[in-house]
């Protein structure tokens, strides 16, 4: 019984023992419509409820066949759990002229939709709880915007909202204000998130 | 025959022998007094010439008498005849254990000579004439002190009955203990036996007989190659010694030699390691045991034996041992000024850390520095550490600090991948390490030791973030992202062994 407890003894340092890989920084930066293609977002100034990119109430973010976005990896004897939390989420206008910002914009949400829209006149996001906020922009609090609209992240996971399949989020924006005054706009949408990989073991 | 007509037919015969050979010399018929059944006793000389003659005859006559057995030899007294019997004490013995021999003891002195005592038993209850005479026997250390075992076969019964009877040389007599129709009686019970009782439970020491010897041994610590080496040693014990024995090895061997060891009088013991075995540095310990076998007493141990150097024949005179009583004594780099080496390499290997070629410096008996170079395959790297040996045993517990980096590495050589991007990041492996790990380091920290070591690691290590940018970019999905991703961070702690050899050359 003795040995038994040094043996515990000795293993107990073991218990601790984990792999892990972190980056505090791994962006992704998405146009709207596309790098070189026309703009596509309605603007002129009018109200917003939902951003429509061309035509669509959502659009698709396609990560890729990333090696560590996987909710769990196998490795060996041990899982790879990975999280990728998002920091922050932002709208950089890259239409030129006057007018193309988002200075009008009042409050913005980036959500994860649970899928593509149809239509127009379909909202994956009508029912508030189908889709979890990523990230929130308030001009109350968080002053007025330009070209640049931050959106704070709330440490939402991510990868447990990437298809595995298709390696795709959906992705629906809500606003309130005013919207850019050109009459379409087009903008690189980026979410900033922190990538945790770790396998602890035995 | 029964005994008591024994002697009276004995006495006749004397009797008329004796008036046919002198008829100056009359026969000395049985005592009046006697106690019928009693042996025959010496008869009473005459005050006249020839009596001794007679005497002589007499005891010849009775000396081929079936009683002759329990009729010692008289020998002529020259003290005068006092008239009085011998004066006799005994001691009542009032109780026996049955089945068990029973002493009977008794003191009887006289001036002419004690003849006898005789003790006269018999069963209790029985007749006069069924006593059974036993002549007492003579201490050989107190004189008139006698005594007498009255065998188990008698003393199996319920009781018994005696009497002792004495006599001088003179004839004059009986005195008596007792008498044939007053007894002593002597009751016998059965031995009493300890029954085993469901008594509630005790704790029985049981203490060993004897103990081990005391060793005092004056412990060398220098000897000259090719020399015999004496081993003194005094072992002293109250109950003997036996098994005395040096033990020895070679330093760096794992079983001991036994030598014996010889007494050389007193309590001094000795052996001589032969000089075939004085090639190299010796380890040794003495033991003995009690002659029950308690022991091993030792001075020095197996895992703590005596260093004894092997030197070159040189002017240079051996050290003057120092006393040393057994298990007292610790070895320590201090001990021998002579063989404190401070400076040595170090070669080892293990997982996950790989290997290391250092130099080792110990400015402390108990610290060792370490610096050198790691490889492990993926590539080369520095390390350096500290080593704590609270101990020079044979075997010596270790505690190992040690930190390093690897500065250049390809884990290509490890990992198949095809992704160019991928390639290009582990081909750019550095890491930087951390150990803590105990370990067994076995045979001389002064020499050569072998070690094994067991423990933790801790692994830290920076990725580029271009080089992961390129791999996200290369598995993005969609012409219209771009992934930009910052320097990641790899840690890791992990079990780690490693064993390895220490070999102290300056």
């Amino acid at each position: 019984m003795r040995n038994l407890k040094t043996i515990a003894l000795l293993l107990l340092p073991l218990l601790g023992c984990f792999a892990q890989l972190e980056d505090q920084s791994v962006t992704i930066k998405h146009s709207l419509c596309g790098a070189s293609g026309p703009d596509c977002v309605p603007g002129s100034g009018a109200s917003l409820t939902i951003v429509q990119v061309s035509g669509s109430n959502t659009f698709t973010v396609n990560f890729g066949d990333q090696p560590l976005f996987k909710p769990s990896t196998a490795l060996g004897p041990a899982t790879l759990n990975t999280s990728l939390l998002i920091n922050q989420a932002a709208f950089d206008m890259t239409t030129t002229g006057s007018g193309a910002d988002f200075s009008g914009v009042n409050t913005a949400q980036v959500l994860a939709a649970p899928r593509q829209s149809t239509g127009p006149g379909d909202d994956p996001c009508a029912t508030p709880a189908n889709c979890p906020v990523l990230a929130a922009y308030n001009k109350a609090t968080d002053g007025a915007a330009t070209r640049h609209l931050a959106l704070k992240g709330n440490g939402s996971d991510i990868v447990k909202l990437i298809d595995q399949t298709t390696h795709q989020i959906i992705i629906e924006i809500t606003a309130s204000g005013t919207a850019p005054t050109p009459a379409l706009w087009n903008a690189d949408v980026s979410m900033d998130m922190g990538l945790n990989s770790r396998a602890n073991f035995p | 025959m029964d005994l008591r007509k024994l002697f009276v037919v004995a006495g006749a015969c004397l009797f008329v022998g004796a008036g046919a050979m002198a008829q100056t010399d009359a026969g000395t018929p049985a005592q009046p007094g006697a106690a019928p059944g009693a042996p025959a006793k010496p008869s009473k000389k005459k005050k006249k010439n020839g009596t001794k003659k007679s005497s002589k005859k007499s005891r010849k006559k009775k000396s081929s008498t079936p009683a002759s057995g329990q009729m010692p030899a008289l020998e002529p007294q020259g003290a005068p005849d006092d008239g009085e019997p011998p004066q006799l004490t005994h001691q009542l013995v009032a109780a026996g254990i049955r089945g068990k021999p029973l002493t009977i003891a008794a003191h009887a002195i006289d001036a002419n000579g004690v003849f006898g005592p005789i003790l006269s038993v018999r069963k209790q209850g029985l007749g006069a004439g069924d006593y059974v005479p036993i002549k007492m026997v003579p201490s050989k250390i107190v004189p008139g002190d006698y005594s007498v075992d009255v065998s188990s076969a008698l003393t199996n019964v319920d009781a018994l009955e005696y009497y002792i009877e004495a006599w001088d040389i003179a004839g004059n007599g009986p005195a008596r203990a007792g008498s044939p129709d007053q007894p002593i009686v002597v009751t016998l019970e059965e031995e009493k036996k300890v029954a085993a009782t469901p008594a509630l439970p005790t704790t029985v020491t049981i203490k060993p007989k004897g103990a081990p010897p005391a060793i005092t041994h004056a412990a060398l610590t220098q000897a000259l190659k090719g020399k015999p080496v004496e081993i003194n040693a005094r072992l002293v014990g109250d109950t003997g010694v036996q098994g005395a024995a040096v033990m020895f090895r070679h330093a760096g061997e794992r079983e001991y030699k036994l030598l014996p060891m010889g007494n050389i009088g007193a309590d001094d013991y000795t052996a001589t390691i032969p000089a075939a075995m004085t090639t190299s540095d010796l380890e040794y310990y003495v033991e003995a045991f009690d002659q029950y076998g308690n022991g091993p007493a030792r001075s020095g141990a197996p895992n703590v034996p005596y260093a004894l150097r092997v030197m070159d024949p040189s002017p240079a005179a051996v050290a003057v041992p120092a006393p040393v009583s057994s298990g007292s004594r610790k070895r320590t780099l201090d001990d021998d000024e002579g063989s404190q080496t401070i400076i040595g390499l170090g070669i080892d290997g293990g997982a996950p850390g790989g290997g290391g070629l250092t130099l080792l410096v110990r400015p402390l008996w108990w610290l060792r520095l370490n610096g050198g170079l790691a490889y492990n395959v993926v590539g080369f790297g520095f390390r350096g550490g500290i080593t704590l040996a609270p101990a020079d045993w044979a075997v010596t517990p270790t505690l190992n600090l040690d930190a390093g980096r690897y500065l250049s590495g390809d884990m290509n050589k490890f990992v198949t991948v095809s992704d160019p991007s991928e390639r290009a990041l582990l081909s750019r492996t550095t890491y930087t390490f951390a150990t803590a790990q105990l370990g067994l380091e076995f045979g001389s920290q002064r020499r050569f030791s072998f070690y094994l070591r067991g423990g933790i690691t801790y692994v830290y290590s920076r990725l580029s973030g271009a080089d992961i940018t390129a791999i996200a970019a290369s598995h993005n999905g969609d012409p219209n992202n771009t992934f930009t991703v910052g320097d990641a961070k790899i840690s890791a702690i992990a079990p780690c062994a490693s064993l390895g050899f220490n070999i102290f050359v300056y």
